[in-house]
This record gives structure tokens, sequence and C-alpha cells, in this order.
């Protein structure tokens, strides 16, 4: 591609051009330029488990459209008192409630911004009528629309996952102590501050505290059976996303009577639609930008440069948390990550990074450029919705954005705040919800599939389409078919080769359960 | 920035403004039908998958029969996020790094505007191209489930399949899908299954979309070059 098509592409970017277009026509450009590979073959990934076959994608619009109906209920209200009624005793009490209360509902929304206009908004008059000093509470309500990426199930987590193609379940646990250390970090902040500014505290009322859980016992147990639901496997991740939606559906339309299933449900849709996509749109033309820089071996040319000058792991990550705050000041969290986590991840493979502490120094560093001046989405946010002038939000966010920095080097430096509670789950036990490594399916070969029992079920694999369909062995089992095509052959998979092209794979690929994944071909 | 309608612009850019309203209320509502089908599909899919492990003879058999449902959500989700990415172009409400368009003068940001959208109009059209290229490429392969040996001892698709060969094989005709097939061949879109089929919304909406981009950047220009300040708010109707 020509300089000159590069610096349009950037003076386009800059000057507001959607950023889908830019990765599209860029990924045209390039691909125009090579003369042995066609566009229209890379274009194709986006039918392929790259996009529209991920197991996780779909989690992406169910989740979305939870947290905009639960942004649009009682449930900030609620959300609001039961934290003022537990935490208001506490010297900074009301800012801590709002940091809780912001990161509970980020993790729902996904740091979309709808926090700062749902809690924020709610928070943020409370906050000066109890004389918090404005630059802080605008900091504190700016912060904390980012600040519950961490936890699951939020958006750019999930959208990590599927970029980057590690375990969902795990990433999640990984981010479960850098989320807590960054909003402990936060809490230690806003105690000091409520200490010295002699905040007023509202004693601890038992009866009040206990009402007001009560009130918002649905909202409430709403993460607990999530999470439950997924770490006993009950649910699979699109599963427990189904769960989230239709659970909040329920209990917003019918239970509490926030939203008017007639009147407001169609148009909250539509706004998370809208938003889905957004995200998802930039997923699917950055999958043909990311494929051309991954041919042209940028990751290894990258790693080649800095050979010379990053010769350990901690020089790497000193490095990669300059790389990305920058990268979070100029491009927003999902951008970021689709175009940038594959280029990253052979590179910190090389020097021995743990991907999903990989993952969560990414997600902390996004979570920072969020709220980063010059561009940070979230300070345009805040300034809109509070009426701000936006250099007083560059000053407002700097002591956070200091201590989020703090957080970010511990979490750096100790990958065992992210690395210890995914080793705690055992690979095997994982649902086979996402994208597999070679080496989760290392030992498996077709010899225990035919040892499986009788009950394999070949027109399930065929049929279902999906590793879905395996989930687990167990499972195989369950599918009430009968094993005579693989009777037939006297204990080998020759004669699979009955049941037509489809199953050619099982034979080609060497014994690993992995060709057992249908192809884009087969499904279609 | 929500689009706002320039005053004086003319009749026929106010009629395509109205009917672009009423196809984006069109899309919105296969959106939310799409997402609540796949809620719905998804939590039933995990009861039945949960109740198996208590060898209830139902719950294996409706699970059995639910044999499409990941594919459902796998193309639901697709068609949502082609929906929804022209729901945004409706709305303006693409991801861009938009400081710019956001510190400029009103006029100056109808210039912006302007060139943007007829960029990201292009842009979107090449899509669409090279999409139908990719789905075109796609159909080209037949599956086995979809192609039977025909009267002339060759590989024939179900649905040209004559009713003797039909009846011989003890098959019976997709009468639906085969229909959608013959209206999309009209467009020189010979889909090979209903997956395939589903595939064509990625470069329409690439189409639509670049459509959009383009009456938008009309609409601006025109308010550019008469100076004339946004009236209505457009947006979400």
């Amino acid at each position: 591609m020509d300089t000159i098509w590069i610096v349009l592409l950037v003076v386009l970017a800059i000057l507001g051009a959607p950023l889908f277009a830019i990765f599209g026509a860029a990924s045209m450009l390039l691909f125009h330029a090579l003369a042995d590979t066609s566009i229209t073959g890379t274009a194709n990934d986006v039918f392929s488990e790259k996009f529209a076959d991920s197991p996780l994608l779909v989690t992406i619009p169910l989740f979305t459209f939870a947290g905009y109906l639960m942004a649009e209920s009682g449930t900030p209200q609620r959300l609001v008192k039961v934290s003022r009624a537990w935490l208001g005793w506490m010297p900074g009490g009301l800012a801590m409630v709002c940091l809780v209360a912001s990161a509970f509902f980020t993790t729902f929304t996904g740091g979309s911004g709808i926090t700062i206009v749902a809690i924020g908004g709610l928070l943020f008059p409370a906050l000066l009528a109890d004389k918090y000093e404005e630059n802080f509470s605008l900091g504190l309500v700016t912060t904390g629309g980012s600040l519950g990426l961490l936890f699951p199930p939020s958006v750019p987590m999930i959208l990590y996952g599927v970029v980057a193609g590690v375990m969902i379940e795990k990433i999640f646990l990984a981010g479960m102590i850098p989320g807590i250390i960054t909003v402990a970090a936060l809490g230690i902040y806003s105690s000091i501050t409520g200490i010295r500014q002699k905040m007023p505290r509202t004693a601890f009322d038992r009866k009040e505290a206990f009402a007001s859980l009560w009130e918002a016992k649905w909202e409430a147990v709403l993460p607990i059976g999530l999470l439950g639901g997924m770490y006993t496997g009950l649910l699979r991740i699109h599963e427990a996303a189904a769960f989230t939606a239709i659970y909040t559906l329920i209990i917003e339309v019918w239970i509490y009577r926030d939203v008017s299933f007639r009147r407001d449900l169609p148009r909250i849709i539509r706004e998370a639609m809208t938003l889905v996509g957004a995200i998802l749109i930039i997923l699917a033309t950055a999958i043909g930008f990311t494929a051309f820089l991954i041919q042209a071996r940028v990751p290894m040319l990258i790693l080649e440069s800095m050979e010379g000058f990053i010769t350990s792991q901690v020089l790497f990550l000193v490095a990669l948390n300059v790389f990305l705050i920058g990268v979070g000041m100029l491009m927003d969290i999902f951008s970021a990550i689709v175009v940038v986590v594959p280029l990253i991840v052979p590179i910190a493979e090389r020097f021995g990074v743990d991907p999903y502490h990989l993952g969560i120094v990414f997600l902390l560093n996004l979570e920072i450029g969020y709220m980063t001046p010059p561009v940070g989405l979230n300070l345009f946010i805040s300034s809109f919705r509070f009426n701000k002038p936006i250099t007083q939000l560059y000053r407002s966010v700097l002591p956070f954005i200091g201590l989020l920095g703090i957080a970010l080097i511990l979490v750096t430096y100790i990958p065992a705040f992210s690395t210890w509670l995914p080793s705690l789950i055992d690979d095997s036990s994982v649902s086979l919800d996402e994208p597999m490594d070679d080496e989760d399916f290392g030992d498996f070969d077709l010899d225990a599939l035919e040892e499986g029992g009788d009950d394999f079920d070949l027109d399930a694999l065929e049929g279902g389409g999906t590793l879905d369909d395996l989930d687990d062995l167990d499972d195989l089992d369950d599918g009430g078919g009968t094993l005579d095509d693989l009777d037939d052959g006297g204990g080998t998979l020759d004669d699979l080769d009955d049941g037509g092209g489809t199953l050619d794979d099982l034979e080609d690929g060497g014994g690993t359960l992995e060709d057992l994944a249908p192809s884009p071909e087969n499904k279609n | 920035m929500p689009s706002r309608l320039p005053q004086g612009s003319s009749n026929l850019v106010k009629t395509i403004r109205r009917l672009d309203r009423q196809l984006a209320r069109g899309e919105a509502a296969i959106a939310a039908t799409v997402l609540l089908f796949m809620i719905v599909i998804a939590a039933a899919q995990a009861v039945f998958r949960n109740l198996t492990n208590f060898d209830l003879d139902f719950a294996n058999a409706a699970l059995e029969r639910m044999s499409w449902a990941d594919s459902f959500l796998q193309k639901g989700t697709l068609w949502l996020a082609f929906f929804g990415a022209s729901l945004s172009t409706f709305d303006e409400k693409h991801i861009a790094i938009d400081v710019i368009p956001r510190l400029s003068p009103p006029r100056a940001r109808q210039f912006l505007r302007a060139i943007v959208s007829t960029f990201a109009g292009i842009t979107c059209f090449y899509l669409g191209r090279v999409f139908w290229l990719s789905v075109l490429n796609n159909a080209m392969e037949v599956p086995l489930e979809y192609s039977m040996l025909g009267d002339n001892d060759e590989m024939v698709h179900i649905c040209q399949a004559s009713a003797q060969v039909l009846a011989d094989s003890g098959l019976s005709r997709p009468d639906f899908f085969c229909g959608l097939r013959t209206l999309l061949e009209v467009f020189g879109a010979k889909m090979s299954t209903p997956d395939v089929a589903l595939q064509l919304i990625v470069p329409s909406m690439f189409i639509f979309m670049a459509f959009r981009f383009f009456s938008r950047a009309i609409a601006a220009t025109v308010a550019f070059v008469t100076n004339k300040l946004p009236e209505t708010e457009e947006g979400e109707a």
C-alpha cells in the first residue's frame, strides 16, 4: 500500500470516519497490493469461527441487551440504595458507593459509557450535595465508567477471549483479583479523602440495609447465579448470557415493572443492537486487516526490531504498558482489542507471558486509556453528561489515573494476581465452547472415541455441526444414537467414510478431536 | 452525534429520509425479533441439556430436535451484527475518533461529515462487493445432503432434482429454501444451502449501508453549501 493511502486513511480516521470503514478500506488496499492472495478468501474468515461461527460472539448481543435493560430500569437506583445502606457508614462512604455500584454496573454494560450516565448521573449530584469537591466527584464518576471491565461478564473480556482464542472461563477468573485491586485502590483513596475532608457519615442501619437488599434481591442474585451456573458447568457461556438476558427481561418487565414490554423494549433493544452492530462490524472488518498484518509477519518484524534492546520479560512488560496506554488513548477498547491483540499475543508468547496475564494487563491498560487525556472516551461522556469543560475533566481524573497506574504496575509485575485463579481450573473440565489450543486436545485420540460406548451418535456430530454438541465426552454417550456405523468397521474409523464427505476430516487429522470440529465448508 | 435534517433540502431528499426512517424501523423490528428468539432458544437449549442428565426421554428428544439451535444462534448473531451496524449508520453512532468533529463549528462539522460519509459509502460499496464474491464462492460447494444423483447420472442440487428422483430416493424437497433459492437466482446468487443463503446478509447490508452513507453525504453537503442550521432531530425515530 502506498504511503499516500496510509496518510489518507490516517487523516480520514482523525477527521472522524467510522473505524470499521478505515479497517475495511485498509484491508482491501493491502490485499490489492498482494499478487498471490485474494481478499475474497480472507473475507470468508468472517463466516468462520473467527467471527460468525465463534461460540462466544453470541454472548455479546445477549449481555449488552441485559446491560441496556438494567440501565433503563430502576436497577441503578436500587443498586445505589443498597450500596449506600451497606457502605455509607464508612469514611468516604458515598464515594465507595459510587465505586462499587459503577463496577457492578460496568460489568454488565461493558464500559460503553452507560455507567457514567446511569450511575454517575445519580451519584454526581449526591456527591456534591454531601460536599465532596467537584473535581474529586467528577473524577470518581468518570473513573467508574470503566471500573468493572475486569469482572465477568464484561463484553471487552469476551471480545478478548474471541480474538486471542483463550478460554473464557479462565479469563473471567483471571480478572477477579486485579479487578478487586483496582476497586480497593480507589476505595482507599476515597476513604482518605472522606476523612481528610471530614465528610458526613451515616450510621449503619441494619434494618435499612436488609430492607434495601431485599428490594434489590432479584438483581443481587444475578451475579451469583451467573457465575455459579458457569463454573458448575450447568450453563455454557452462551447459555449463561441467554439466562442473564431472559432473567433481566423477566424481572424488569414483569416483577419490578420498570420497563414496558411494548413501549420501552423495542427502543432498548434497538439502542443495544446499535452498539452491538458498531462493535461487531469493527471486529468483522478488522479480521482482514489483522490477517494481512499476520501474513506480512508484522508481529515477527516487531519482535525482531525489539530484540536488540528488549531482552527480558520485565522489559517487554514495561514496553507493553507504554505502548498500550498510547493505544488506549487513541483507540476505543473494542477496536484496540481486535487490532492489537493478534499482534501482541505471538510476541508475548515469545517472552513467556501467560496469555491470561497478558489479557488482564491489556484490559487494565485500556481501562486507564478510557479516561486518559486528551481523547479518552469517558472524558467526553462525562463532559457532555455533567456539562463541564473537558479541561476540567482532564484535571479531575489525574489522581485516579495515578492510582490505577499503581494497580497496573502491581498487576503487570506480579503475574500471580492474574494467573493463580485460572490455574485452579482443570483444563479438562472446561466446556468446549471456546476456541481451543492444540494442547487442549493433545492427548486425545480417536481410539478413545471408539471406546466411548455404544451410543455414539454420528448424526448428532454431522447435524449439530458444532463443538458445542460434544461438550464433553459424556455427552456424546447421551446422544441416544447408535454406534452401528462405527461398529461395522470392526473397531476402526475407516468406516466413517460411509458417512460421506463431511467426516473425511476425521481421518485426515491424525486422530485429534480438533478435526471433529466441522469446518465452515462442512457446515455450509 | 445524531444527524439532523437541513432546512431547505429538496422534497426528494425528504422523501428518501422518510423512507430511510421507515426502513430503520423495520430493521429494528427484525433485530428485536431475532434477539428475542435467540434468547428463548439458547435458554431452552440450556434447560433441555441439563435435563438430559436426568435421562428424561422428552429432554433427550427435545435436544435432538434442537440440533439446529447452535447454527441458528451463530447466524442470528451475524444478522444482529449487520442490522445493528446498519442502525448505527442510520443513527450515525459508529465508533470513530470524533474529537475533531466534536470540537468543530457547525458548518465545518457538516463539511467533515460529507467527506467521511462519502468515504464510508465507497468503502461499504466495495466491502459489499468483496463479501458478495465471497458468499458466491461459498455457494459453489454443495454438501452431500443437498446434492443427489439426477436423471442423467450427474449430481444435481436437491432443489433441481425431478419429482421422480426425489420419490425414488425417499427424500423431500425443502420447499421454502428452494423457493428462496429461485428468487435469489434472479439476482445472480445461486445458493447451495440455507446457511450460505443467510450469509447474504453481509453483502446486502454493506450495500444498503453504502446508500445510507451516500444519502448522509448529500444531506451534509446541502447543509454545508446552504449554510443552513439543521432543524430536526433524525436519529432515533
